[in-house]
C-alpha cells in the first residue's frame, strides 16, 4: 500500500515534559487510522505537528516520499493535510459557506456566493452530507458545525483529514452518521486520522490503529486482529510500582454522601448520570476516567459551583455528627455552613489562586472578609504564608512577589498549603499533581496521606493510572459522567481500570 | 473545486522574536526609561526645527513657558500656573476616579458621560435651587447659609448623577455581561446631547451660556479670602482647595484598592472572575459598587468644574479629559501616586504646546504641530516601559535562530505547555 505520510523519529518537548519522543508512523493511502492513548499520552501534540501548530523539536515528516517543512496550518493544507479540532475554529455569526471559504484568497474582489453554495452542495451530495450552506454557525447543532469544519477542509482539497476525539461531543445517531461520512471518505481514496480513547469507535470504524502511551508510540495493530482487551492492555502498558506509603483507611467515619446525582449542562448534555457513592474520612478516594468524563462536574457540583438537578442529594456530615445538604447552595453558602471543605481545583491560577497577589495575599482569599474592620488585616495570613513557606518549601524571592511569576510545582504548593491550612474535613483535589516534577509530586502525594492519617476524607482526581493505584484507597471510576465502577485500589489492576475507563454505556446495554 | 496544492515552499521562522522579560533590575528600568524619554525629546527637537524653521531650543523654551512664564517684575505668572494647576487636578481627578474600575478591568472609557452629566447636575442646581431657597438668602448671598445647602447638594447631585450614569452600564454588564467599552462611550454621546439640549435651553434667545449666577455668586465654590495681612495668589486662588482634595483622593485611592476589604475584592475580580466565584464574593455586586464609585468621583469632578472652576457648563467642560485620563490610568500601571507625575507631564506639554502656537514664533508650529510633540514624548514614555518588560532578539544567522529557539525561552515553552495540556 502507498505510504501518504510518514513521521519519522519525530520528538517535541514542553519545558520538561517530553510529549512525543522520536515518534516513527506510517500514514497509508485511502486508510482510517486511528490514534489510540491515555490523556496526555502525546497524541494531539503528534497530530498538532502534522497541521502545522507546533514545529517538531527534531525529526523528519515525509509526505508521499518528499521530506516537507510544516511550518503553519497554512502549509499543512498546501499538503493536503488538514485537522479538525477538539474546539471548533469557527466564526458563529458566519453563516456556514462564509466560514468555509474563510481565508481562501480567490481572485477577483466579489465573493461568488453562488459558486461556493454550489460547490459546498456538491461535496455534501458526493459524501452524504446535511448542510445548509446559508444556515447561520450560531444557530448550528454541535454536530452540525463539525460537518462545516470537515466541509472546510474538503472544499480546500485536502486529501488527509485528521479528527480529534470528533465523537466526543455527538450524540450517537450523529456518531453514527459520521462513521458513514468518514467510510464514503475512505472509498473516495481519502486518509483519515481521528484521534480518540474510545475502544468500540476504534474497532468499528478503522483499518489500523496506532497506540500511543507516554509520547512513544508503542504498538501499530490491523484493527481486524485486535480486540477491546489488547487495545486496552497496550494503552495502560505494564504496571509501573511507585512508593507511596499507603496506610490502611480507616472506614467509618461516611464524611459525604452522594445519591442519585445529576448534572445537565446549560446546552441540556447530561454530564453526570445518576451518580452514588459516599466518602469517608481517613481514605483516599481516587477518581479516574478520561479527560471529560465528568470529573469537573462532579467537583463543581459539590463545591456548589454547579447547580445539581433536582432530586440530587449531597449530604455532608460534620464532626459533631449533623448532616447539611449541599445540593443548592453557593459556595459562599457552603463556607458559612462551617462544614470545612476544602477545593484543591484544577485550574491553579484561574481559580484556586489570584496571581497578581503574593503569597500573602492568597492566604487573604480564605479569610479576608473575617472581622468587622473595613480594612484587611493581612498579620494572620502573612504568619501563615511564612509558615507555608517554611514547611513546604516553597520557593519564592518575597512572600509578595505575584504568585503567577513562581514555577507550576510552587504554585501548587501555595494552593494546597492554604486549603490544608483550613483544616478541612474534606479535601477536594483535581489533578494536583498534573505539570509537576517527580519531586513536588511526591511532596503533594505525602501532604494527603498525612491529611488522611488525620481522618481527612481526600478526594483525588488523576490521570496516571500507576499514580492513582499507589496513593488511594478505592478508585471511582467515571466513563461519560457515569460511575462505571468503584473499586479496591489494593487488589484491582490498570487493565481492569481501562476497561472502567472506556466502557462506552451503548456497548454496554448492547 | 479548489484545489490550492501549490508548489512546496519552505516556511522560515522570523528573525525577531520578543520574549517577557522578568529579571530587569532598577537600574536597567530607570536606563530604559531614560534614554527613551531623551530620544524623544531629541526627536521633539529635530522635528521643531525641521517644522518651525527657527532655532528649535527658542520653541522648547516656548513650550516651557506655558506653564512656568516670568513675569516683568520678577517671579511666575500666576495665571499660567492656576491655569496648569487647573488643567492637572482635572486631569489627576478624572483618572483616579477610574482607577477602581480599571483595577477590576472594567474598561470605563465613559469618564466624559459622567462628568459631564455631574456637571449638568451641579449646573442645573445652581440654577434652580436659588429660586427654591430665595427666602433664606439675602443681599450678600455667598455669606448664607443657604449658599452652603446650595453647593451641598449641587456637589451631592453631581455625585448621584455620575454615579447613575456608570451604574447604567455596570448593571448591564454584570446581568447580562454586555461590553462595557462600547456602552460607556455610548453613555459619553447621550451626556453630551444632554448638555447641549439643556445649555440652549438656559441661554435663551442670548448668543452663549454666561456665568451662572455672574452677580450673586450663588453656588460658586469657596476660595480661602485674601484680607490685608494675608495676599497669597496662589493660596487664594480657585485651585488650591482642589489641589488638596485631589492630593487627599491620591492616597485615599491608594488605601481603597490596596488596603480594604473592597479593594480586595476589586482585585481578585479584575484576576479571575471564577476565583472571584469560588471565594464567595458576589462579583455582580462589586461590578455594580465599583464601578458606581468610579462615575460617583468623576460626578464630583463635574461639580468642581462647573462650581469652581468654570461657573457654566458646556459640550467641552471637561476638557476632553475623559479620555486622556485613561492613557494617564494605563502609563501609570494603575497606581495612583505615578498618575500625580503622568497627569503633571500631559498637561505641561499640552500647555506648552498651546502656548508655543500662541507665540507666533514660528509661522508653521501652529496648535496641531506642537501637539506633535506632545504624542512624541508619550510615545517615548510608552517605549521605555515596551523596553522595560521585554526583550527583543535579533537573529542574524539562522542556525543561531535553531538555537534560540530550542533553548530556554521559558516564558514562551510555558506558555506552549500550557496550551498542550489544554488540548491533550
Amino acid at each position: 500500500m502507498e505510504n501518504a505520510i510518514e513521521l519519522i523519529g519525530i520528538s517535541k518537548r514542553f519545558g520538561k515534559t517530553l510529549a512525543n519522543d522520536s515518534v516513527n508512523l506510517t500514514i497509508h493511502k485511502g486508510e482510517i487510522l486511528s490514534l489510540l492513548g491515555e490523556n496526555g499520552s502525546g497524541k494531539t501534540t503528534l497530530m498538532n505537528m502534522l497541521c502545522g501548530l507546533y514545529y517538531p523539536d527534531s525529526g523528519t515528516i515525509k509526505i508521499n516520499g518528499k521530506e516537507v517543512t510544516i511550518s503553519s496550518p497554512k502549509d499543512a493544507f498546501e499538503h493536503g493535510i488538514g485537522m479538525v479540532h477538539q474546539h471548533f475554529k469557527l466564526i458563529e455569526v458566519f453563516s456556514a459557506s462564509d466560514n468555509i471559504i474563510l481565508g481562501l484568497k480567490e481572485e477577483g474582489f466579489f465573493v461568488d456566493h453562488r459558486k461556493v453554495n454550489r460547490e459546498v452542495k456538491e461535496i455534501a451530495t458526493r459524501y452524504d452530507f446535511e448542510i445548509e450552506p446559508k444556515k447561520k454557525v450560531y444557530r448550528m447543532s454541535v454536530g452540525e458545525k463539525q460537518i462545516v469544519e470537515i466541509i472546510k477542509l474538503l472544499y480546500r482539497g485536502v486529501d488527509t483529514l485528521i479528527l480529534d476525539e470528533p465523537t466526543a461531543v455527538l450524540t450517537p445517531q450523529e456518531t453514527k452518521k459520521l462513521f458513514n461520512v468518514l467510510r464514503k471518505m475512505r472509498e473516495d481514496g481519502k486518509t483519515v486520522i481521528i484521534i480518540t480513547h474510545k475502544l468500540n469507535e476504534v474497532l468499528e470504524l478503522s483499518d489500523r490503529v496506532a497506540i500511543l502511551r507516554k509520547g512513544k508510540v508503542i504498538e501499530t495493530i490491523e484493527t481486524a486482529k485486535a480486540n477491546e482487551s489488547i487495545l486496552t492492555d497496550a494503552m495502560v502498558g505494564e504496571h509501573v510500582a511507585l512508593h507511596i506509603d499507603r496506610d490502611e483507611p480507616k472506614k467509618d467515619d461516611e464524611v459525604l454522601r452522594v445519591e442519585h446525582l445529576n448534572c445537565t449542562s446549560s446546552q441540556g448534555i447530561k454530564l453526570i448520570k445518576d451518580a452514588n457513592f459516599s466518602i469517608y474520612g481517613g481514605e483516599i478516594l481516587g477518581i479516574a476516567g478520561v479527560s471529560g468524563s465528568g470529573q469537573k462536574a462532579l467537583l463543581d457540583a459539590i463545591t456548589g459551583l454547579r447547580h445539581s438537578d433536582f432530586g440530587s442529594h449531597i449530604t455532608f456530615k460534620k464532626v459533631d455528627g449533623e448532616k447539611e445538604e449541599l445540593v443548592g447552595k453557593t459556595p459562599k453558602m457552603i463556607k458559612h455552613l462551617g462544614v470545612r471543605l476544602a477545593f484543591v481545583p484544577e485550574d491553579r491560577l484561574g481559580m484556586g489562586l489570584v496571581g497578581e497577589f503574593g503569597m500573602t495575599g492568597n492566604m487573604l482569599l480564605r479569610s479576608y472578609e473575617e472581622g468587622h474592620s473595613y480594612f484587611l488585616h493581612t498579620k494572620k495570613p502573612h504568619a501563615l504564608a511564612e509558615q507555608i513557606k517554611d514547611q513546604l518549601h516553597v520557593v519564592t524571592p518575597s512572600l509578595e512577589t505575584p504568585v503567577r511569576k513562581l514555577s507550576g510545582g510552587n504554585v501548587q504548593k501555595v494552593l494546597v498549603g492554604r486549603e490544608i491550612a483550613s483544616s478541612p474535613r474534606l479535601l477536594l483535589t483535581a489533578y494536583a499533581t498534573r505539570g509537576l516534577d517527580i519531586n513536588t509530586s511526591y511532596a503533594i502525594y505525602n501532604l494527603l496521606n498525612e491529611q488522611k492519617r488525620k481522618g481527612v476524607a481526600v478526594v483525588y482526581v488523576g490521570e496516571d493510572l500507576d499514580v492513582l493505584l499507589a496513593l488511594t484507597d478505592r478508585i471511582l471510576v467515571l466513563c461519560d459522567g457515569q460511575v462505571t465502577g468503584i473499586v479496591d485500589s489494593r487488589t484491582t489492576d490498570k487493565m481492569t481500570i481501562g476497561r472502567l475507563m472506556s466502557n462506552n454505556v451503548e456497548v454496554k446495554h448492547d | 473545486m479548489t484545489n490550492t496544492m501549490k508548489t512546496e515552499k519552505v516556511k522560515k521562522p522570523s528573525r525577531i522574536r520578543i520574549t517577557v522579560r522578568n529579571d530587569s533590575t532598577f537600574l536597567q528600568q530607570g536606563i530604559a526609561r531614560g534614554v527613551t524619554f531623551l530620544i524623544a525629546v531629541a526627536i521633539s527637537i529635530l522635528f521643531l526645527w525641521m517644522v518651525g524653521g527657527n532655532n528649535p531650543f527658542q520653541s522648547l523654551v516656548y513650550i516651557f513657558q506655558g506653564t512656568f512664564a516670568p513675569v516683568a517684575k520678577g517671579g511666575l505668572s500666576i495665571t499660567k500656573l492656576n491655569a496648569f494647576f487647573k488643567n492637572f487636578v482635572i486631569l489627576l481627578g478624572i483618572a483616579l476616579a477610574l482607577t477602581p474600575s480599571y483595577k477590576m478591568r472594567f474598561w470605563n472609557i465613559g469618564g466624559q458621560g459622567q462628568v459631564l452629566i455631574g456637571a449638568l447636575a451641579c449646573a442645573s442646581c445652581m440654577i434652580y435651587l436659588p429660586g427654591v431657597f430665595a427666602g433664606m438668602l439675602s443681599q450678600d448671598a455667598t455669606k448664607d447659609l443657604a449658599n452652603a445647602l446650595i453647593i451641598l447638594i449641587s456637589a451631592l447631585s453631581a455625585m448621584v448623577a455620575g454615579g447613575i450614569w456608570a451604574y447604567i452600564p455596570a448593571f448591564f454588564k454584570a446581568t447580562w455581561k454586555t461590553n462595557e467599552t462600547l456602552f460607556t462611550l455610548m453613555m459619553n454621546y447621550i451626556a453630551i446631547l444632554l448638555v447641549e439640549l439643556f445649555t440652549n435651553i438656559w441661554r435663551g434667545q442670548k448668543s452663549a451660556m454666561g456665568l451662572i449666577n455672574q452677580s450673586s455668586h450663588i453656588g460658586w465654590f469657596y476660595t480661602i479670602e485674601a484680607n490685608a495681612g494675608f495676599d497669597n495668589k496662589f493660596i487664594t486662588s480657585s485651585v488650591f482647595i482642589p489641589l488638596i482634595l485631589v492630593a487627599v483622593l491620591v492616597a485615599t485611592t491608594y488605601v481603597y484598592i490596596s488596603y480594604t476589604k473592597h479593594g480586595y475584592e476589586i482585585n481578585v475580580v479584575g484576576d479571575s472572575i471564577r476565583t472571584a466565584k469560588y471565594t464567595g464574593i458576589n462579583v455582580r455586586h462589586v461590578i455594580r459598587r465599583t464601578v458606581s464609585l468610579s462615575g460617583l468621583l468623576c460626578g464630583l469632578i463635574g461639580f468642581f468644574i462647573v462650581s469652581n472652576f468654570d461657573h457654566t457648563v458646556s459640550t467641552f467642560s471637561d476638557l476632553g479629559y475623559g479620555f486622556t485620563a485613561v492613557i494617564v490610568c494605563w502609563l501609570s500601571n494603575f497606581n495612583s501616586f505615578a498618575m500625580v507625575g503622568y497627569s503633571a507631564l500631559i498637561v505641561f506639554l499640552e500647555k506648552g504646546a498651546k502656548n508655543l502656537a500662541d507665540s507666533g514664533y514660528s509661522a508653521n508650529l501652529n496648535e496641531y504641530s506642537a501637539q506633535f510633540i506632545v504624542f512624541a514624548i508619550i510615545l517615548g514614555v510608552m517605549l521605555g516601559k515596551f523596553f522595560m518588560r521585554y526583550r527583543i532578539h535579533y537573529t542574524f544567522s539562522r542556525k543561531h535562530l535553531v538555537k534560540s529557539l530550542t533553548s530556554g525561552l521559558i516564558e514562551e515553552i510555558e506558555e506552549e505547555n500550557k496550551i498542550a495540556k489544554e488540548v491533550m
